[in-house]
């Protein structure tokens, strides 16, 4: 166990090696640095610019940009505790140990430790309550709602999991704001009051107690969701277990085996997670902390990052780092205790093929870093030009890998439904989900032909027009027609006069799929007034019919979950079953490689690609393409190390052994033997995820970095509506309709997954 | 016996908890008194000129960001400059109630007769916040510090050791003024030639304590002093010549000021300014946030935009605040039309010739000004409580402002029919082509993730397209838009939004912008020689008033550039919104200031209910 952890710790140093390159390169490709800002400020001189760049070691001494291996090697030197020469605070000569100095912030001028040290132990905290919480609620819930299995309180707390799934977290969080605000029942926002300055310590404990208990139950309330799927999915497999069985048939008491045997089984993947919610202990949760105004690191590294403050982001991502690894290390040991079958030290009878391994990474890694100098020193540029190959090729490329895996995963599901339609629609709630999702997703492809105007037509005469009523003249269906209150206002009253409504009329041109040129519209108004329109769902701001936007915007927002899971989950099947299954040099080079993806905190991996890949020339289908795909090479890595948990476990099960014995391939142990043992784990993740990804793409748009204007998609919608307290405070419900259309989509696939995994799963059969 | 004892003392225990905690919080959520010192008035004090009142209270002013550096030259952003406002002073101050440059630090100066030398007299007996004399010294040491330079080992040119705006500003066409002391309490400076804007300019030049610093100008550790390490740990360090002195400062939360014991301003009673025990600046970065704080009684002031005017006017009487309005917003925005008539390095010019054609035709630009309905977008985003820009001069600016200009209100068959008297004409399917039958189309680079802008923009779009134009929408991150805008110049139409602060108030700041040799003539930078006559104009006209303390005359000619500016269109200005301020009703003694910062004169602010 000792050289277990030894070699865990030693093996930081090549992914801190790793990650910190990474980020180096990522910072040094993405266009502008730290003095961009000061150099749009005309009236800056340029000879007092040069300086600062030479200050900050951004040029070399002939005004040249410093290479990324420079700049590193630099930053190496200083982190090194060893030490040549006299260095920062410190006189002595030759080689001398010194402390790792991590440099100067760029704007504040301040150590970049002191700076995160200032802001360290709120986020420490905030961290450490959100995840105490899920644990304490998800468990307990989840293995109610399995023991308790189609009960009243299994569908409330399946719906209550739904919904908590299906609200992004920023819009939680403002929502929270909204009612903190309303009530005055708790502060808005901050982390302590004005007043506690003035209060003796044990007050001032209460008030931050006071003040974490908002975002507390806003970050912990989506992983509770998640969690507590999660173990109810598992709770419920392992209750039907052979051991499980064994333990009743020997008249063990059910709660005995419940919570000694069942329990101790199911809590793998969860265990497996704890890790990586513990390297976010530090990484922040920057949406919360920008709308909840919480004084954390997460606000610090993404001003950092759109800054380029080099030092700052280096810190604070190797801090991110470090958390994981330990967390990490720490779940392994965890994963240990609860599951004695597991081999921790499997890997140390290995030990001498993987040191070779690991000589072989190494002189790699040290190879390709002498090729890069080499090629930067005598070929500049060749990096920046290998990013630009690697930006169109990589979307080239991955959008034929994202066609291949739609298709495979298109291919499994269809075979899937072909055997089990009739089953799932047999069901009413099976029927019920796959109706609303044909509903949607029809919506979605017919949306030009459905949505009665195009989705760039403003009517600035209208902002916040609320939906339109309807009313029968002379026995056909007329439109109400509204005009302002007052000038200035945004309250609307009804007209005398109405419009008929026209079925199949014609309205603009419009091309359906993007091919059949048409001008019939599902319906339009018939009025002499160009202003008049019908609003099924209200305008927006400019007056824009939220009802069209809202079809068309299903066309990104739908399809974003269902490319992102299928690139995800094979990539991830792939990776984490292999890894599992074969365990030692393999598994150790695929889990450090899903560390190095891992741990650099997914929201700056994300900034930093989307900086580094996306060029301003782009249309926004290729934004698209590229947020996509973002999100899945950020997303895989995760599928892949809780696979290789599951798998772990699995392969040392008597039916792999048998099936090894007998002499089968190992692809078709994988695909035989494991892969149907995940099965139920992989269609709770997916319909876990598909949603996530609908959410990760409306928590891009809240930065601003998503989907934009004039395209539509669900998430910049919602970003839109709430972008603006006026949507709240003036009760303009119909804006936030984005919320709800994501809100049926989750429901939808959650009760699909569920329907699905029931009937798939094959020891449920059995029963 | 034991027992019984234990079991008392148990429940004992229990009941204490809540009971101390009631006492707690009763005790101690009265902040503690502030300690004022008692130091004898200055010889020169100033004594303030509002209703005098009586000392307490707290006072809570929302920020968006956190200051970025305590020390002034360091180059930080807005909220740093108004934060270090409280406690640091000028020579010369802005006041808004006068509209003029008035005394601060110095009690009064003299300008020579060539309107060159300005001698300052400064204020006898002025402390620092720790009790050191106040004199010429720590400005003449200001002065030293902002222009220290030293020779390039390299290029053999000055350059700044300490690189910060202030030593670009303060130059007079690239000459350092020569300042001298001439006793402790009179300073001296000569300005190479005659510069309008220099005392205004003088506004932003804080002074710094000698006592305190005087080292770092030796050791060159200057820009590391000061820093918001230094707040956090010793915040008593950062000695102050302003009304306020640095009491805490948590990162990201707050900071907090108390009352500079020895400042140098007192009321008709006799009373030491500030009034205020402790001013507070929170820290909230979401502007929804930092609204609904006041909205709900949070904050005792914030700016308030229009569009979130009816909803917090609701709250006035529940929560007892009073919304101002301030009148129209000073920032500006303006569209314009890339017209570099220059070439790259391989003589391929930056504008194709068809674009050059209609971008340099004023006809063509009169026309997309009058399509484009901006009061549309005001009614949208603002509920009609803005206006449509007329000038680079809003009219928030006073006497600058020329009210005489043509408008361009929307009309899109004017539009049109300046169109056709341009030379265009409209294609079969409805395009608009120009003389030589090549169709209008072009590209409008905006700003990534800015909410206006995004309805600007797209309206924008939609207008143009009912002219027949097809206008391309590109979102690019701000670097890149500069990049464009200032390097490679391959840009068709881009629009920007700048703020301004009361510095900006005098016209003859913005001389990059007018002279057609500017670097912020941003439809055609830094040309050799004026490409237009009207530009040629523009520049008399400005360096005409520049030359001049007359101001008249300087107002008559900023005028006519006005004029010029709005015939020719170069810059197509979008709107100014009205700006509301929103104040607590038991603060007395605010002053709402037409432009910059509400709280400029917060050390005359009071309660008589300071508890509430």
């Amino acid at each position: 166990m000792f050289t277990f952890i030894i070699r865990r710790l030693l093996s930081l140093i090549p992914l801190l090696l790793g990650v910190s390159m990474l980020v180096s390169i990522l910072m040094y490709v993405s266009p502008g640095d730290f003095l961009t800002q000061s150099r749009a400020a005309k009236d800056i001189a340029p000879e007092v610019i040069e300086q600062q760049e030479r200050q900050l070691g951004l040029v070399d001494d002939e005004g040249n940009p410093t290479k990324w291996f420079v700049r590193y090697g630099h930053w190496l030197a200083n982190v090194s505790p060893v030490k040549y020469g006299p260095w920062v605070g410190d006189e002595s000569k030759g080689v001398h140990l010194g402390a790792p100095y991590l440099g100067e912030s760029f704007g504040y001028k301040v150590k970049v430790t002191e700076l995160l040290a200032q802001r360290v132990p709120a986020t420490f905290i905030l961290s450490l309550t959100s995840i105490t919480l899920a644990w304490c609620l998800a468990i307990p819930l989840g293995v109610l709602a399995a023991i308790y299995k189609d009960s009243i309180f299994d569908r409330l707390s399946a719906l209550l999991a739904y919904a908590a799934l299906s609200i992004p977290e920023f819009f939680l969080a403002i929502l929270a704001v909204y009612a903190a605000s309303i009530t005055g029942l708790f502060p808005v926002g901050g982390r302590s009051s004005v007043e506690s300055e003035f209060f003796p310590p044990a007050l001032q404990f209460l008030d931050y107690a006071y003040h974490l208990i908002l975002p507390t139950l806003v970050l912990g309330i989506g992983s509770v969701a998640g969690m507590m799927r999660i173990m109810r999915a598992n709770f419920i497999d392992y209750m039907q277990a052979e051991f499980a069985t064994t333990a009743r048939a020997k008249g063990l008491r059910e709660r005995v085996i419940m919570f000694k045997h069942v329990l101790r089984n199911a809590i793998n993947p969860l265990i497996t997670s704890f890790g990586y919610s513990f390297a976010g202990l530090l990484s922040g949760a920057l949406l919360v902390e920008n709308v909840m105004n919480y004084p954390g690191l997460g606000q610090l590294i993404y001003d950092a990052i759109v800054r380029e403050d080099q030092y700052v982001v280096m810190a604070g991502v190797l801090m991110g780092v470090i958390m994981l690894v330990f967390g990490n290390l720490l779940a392994d040991m965890l994963l240990g205790w609860s599951d004695p079958r597991i081999r921790v030290e499997s890997q140390s009878s290995a030990s001498s093929t993987t040191r070779g391994k690991m000589v072989l990474i190494w002189c790699s890694i040290v190879g390709l870093i002498l090729l890069e100098i080499v090629l930067e020193a005598f070929a500049p540029g060749v990096l920046s030009f290998f990013v630009t190959i690697l930006k169109y090729l990589g979307i080239v490329m991955v959008s034929a890998l994202a066609i291949g895996c739609i298709a495979l995963v298109g291919y499994i599901v269809f075979n899937l439904f072909k055997n089990l339609l009739g089953q799932v629609l047999r069901r009413p709630m099976g029927f019920a989900a796959v109706f609303v999702l044909l509903m949607l997703y029809g919506g979605a492809l017919f949306a030009p032909f459905l949505g009665p105007y195009p989705i760039t037509k403003q009517n600035l005469e209208t902002p916040y027009h609320p939906p339109s009523g309807f009313t029968f003249v002379e026995g056909s269906l007329h439109v109400k027609l509204y005009e302002k209150s007052a000038v200035g206002s945004a309250t609307y009253v009804e007209k005398a006069e109405t419009a008929p409504l026209r079925f199949f009329a014609k309205g603009e041109p419009y091309k359906l799929f993007g091919l059949i040129p048409m001008e019939r519209k599902l319906f339009q108004i018939e009025s002499e007034d160009p202003a008049a329109r019908v609003y099924l769902l209200g305008s927006d701001d400019t007056g824009r019919d939220i009802f069209s936007r809202l079809l068309n915007g299903a066309q990104i927002s739908l399809s974003i979950g269902f490319i992102g899971i299928s690139i995800t989950l094979i990539i991830g099947f792939i990776v984490g079953a292999l890894a599992g299954y074969y365990g030692g040099a393999v598994d150790f080079i695929a889990m450090r490689f899903v560390e190095l993806l891992m741990s650099v905190p997914a929201l700056y991996l994300l900034l930093a690609l989307r900086s580094a890949l996306i060029s301003p020339d782009f249309s926004s289908a290729q934004v698209f393409i590229v947020i996509v795909v973002i999100l899945s090479v950020i997303g895989w890595a995760g599928t892949a190390r809780i696979i290789r948990g599951m798998t772990l476990s699995i392969r040392n099960r008597a039916f792999v052994t048998a099936a090894e014995s007998m002499g089968q391939s190992v692809p078709k142990i994988l695909i035989k033997h494991i892969l149907p043992n995940l099965a139920s784990y992989l269609l709770v993740a997916a319909t876990l995820a598909i949603p996530g990804y609908i959410l990760a793409e409306a928590a891009l748009s809240f930065l601003g970095l998503g989907i934009s204007e004039p395209s539509a998609s669900w998430g910049l919608m919602l970003k839109q509506s709430q972008g603006n307290m006026i949507v709240f405070f003036m009760n303009f419900w119909w804006m936030l309709t984005p919320g709800l259309a994501i809100f049926v989509t989750v429901i939808a696939y959650n009760v699909l997954g569920d329907v699905l995994r029931d009937i798939v799963d094959p020891k449920m059969k059995t029963r | 016996m034991a027992y019984h004892f234990f079991d008392i003392s148990r429940i004992n225990f229990r009941l204490l908890i809540p009971v101390l905690s009631m006492l707690l919080i009763a005790g101690c959520s009265e902040p503690p008194q502030v300690n004022r010192g008692d130091h004898p008035i200055p010889e020169d004090a100033v004594i303030a000129d509002c209703e005098p009142g009586q000392y307490g209270g707290i006072f809570i002013i929302n920020e968006s960001s956190p200051p970025k550096t305590f020390n002034f030259l360091v180059p930080g952003d807005l909220s740093t400059n108004a934060i270090q406002g409280k406690f640091y002073a000028s020579l010369v101050k802005f006041n808004p109630r006068t509209e003029r440059v008035g005394p601060y630090l110095a009690k009064s100066w003299e300008v020579s007769d060539d309107s060159q030398t300005f001698t300052f007299h400064l204020r006898k007996g002025v402390k620092w916040s720790d009790g050191a004399p106040f004199s010429a010294d720590d400005v003449v040491f200001t002065f030293d510090l902002i222009f220290a330079d030293e020779a390039d080992p390299k290029t053999g040119k000055l350059r700044p050791i300490f690189p910060s705006r202030s030593y670009e500003e303060m130059k007079v066409n690239g000459e350092k003024p020569i300042y001298t002391k001439l006793d402790d309490y009179t300073f001296q400076v000569s300005l190479p030639s005659v510069f309008a804007p220099f005392l205004l300019s003088m506004e932003d030049v804080l002074i710094l304590p000698k006592h305190k610093l005087g080292f770092s100008l030796e050791d060159r550790s200057f820009f590391k002093q000061w820093s918001t390490q230094t707040a956090i740990e010793h915040p008593e360090e950062i000695v102050s010549l302003g009304p306020f002195v640095l009491n805490s400062y948590r990162p990201g939360e707050r900071l907090v000021f108390t009352p500079n014991p020895h400042f140098w301003k007192f009321d008709t009673n006799g009373q030491r300014l500030p009034y205020l025990d402790y001013l507070v600046y929170k820290f909230v970065s979401e502007s929804n946030t930092e609204t609904v704080h006041f909205a709900t009684g949070q904050s005792d002031a914030s700016g308030i935009s229009a569009a979130d005017l009816d909803w917090i006017k609701r709250g006035e009487e529940i929560y007892d605040f009073t919304v101002y309005e301030k009148g129209l917003s000073s920032s500006i925005s303006f569209f314009w039309f890339n017209q570099h008539l220059g070439a790259d390095e391989d003589g391929k010019p930056y504008l194709p010739a068809h674009k050059k054609r209609w971008f340099t035709d004023k006809r063509f630009r009169q026309a997309v000004q009058t399509g484009f309905n901006r009061k549309g977008i005001i009614d949208a985003l603002f509920f009609g409580k803005g206006e449509p820009l007329n000038s680079m001069i809003p009219s928030s600016r006073g006497a600058w402002h020329n009210p005489n200009l043509p408008t361009y209100e929307y009309d899109p068959e004017r539009a049109k029919t300046l169109l056709r008297e341009a030379g265009f004409s409209w294609n079969g399917a409805g395009h608009l082509i120009d003389t030589q039958g090549v169709p209008v189309e072009f590209e409008l680079l905006a700003v990534d993730g800015v909410a206006a802008a995004d309805t600007i923009s797209v309206t924008f779009v939609e207008n143009m397209k009912d002219l027949g134009m097809t206008v391309k929408l590109a979102k690019v991150d701000f670097v890149t838009l500069l990049a464009k805008t200032d390097e490679t110049f391959d840009y068709d139409l881009t629009f920007l939004s700048w703020g301004s602060t009361s510095a900006g108030y005098d016209p003859g700041g913005s001389k990059a912008l007018y002279l057609s040799s500017g670097i912020y003539h941003q439809w055609y930078p830094e040309q050799l020689e004026p490409a237009t006559e009207w530009e040629a104009r523009i520049d008399q006209l400005f360096l005409e008033q520049e030359s001049t303390l007359d101001l008249e005359k300087r107002i008559a000619n900023i005028h006519e550039i006005q004029a010029i500016l709005a015939e020719e269109l170069p810059m197509l200005y979008i709107f100014s919104a009205y700006a509301y301020v929103g104040v607590q009703n038991k603060w007395q003694n605010i002053f709402i200031p037409k432009t910059g910062s509400l709280f400029w004169n917060v050390e005359e602010v009071w309660t008589s209910e300071p508890d509430a």
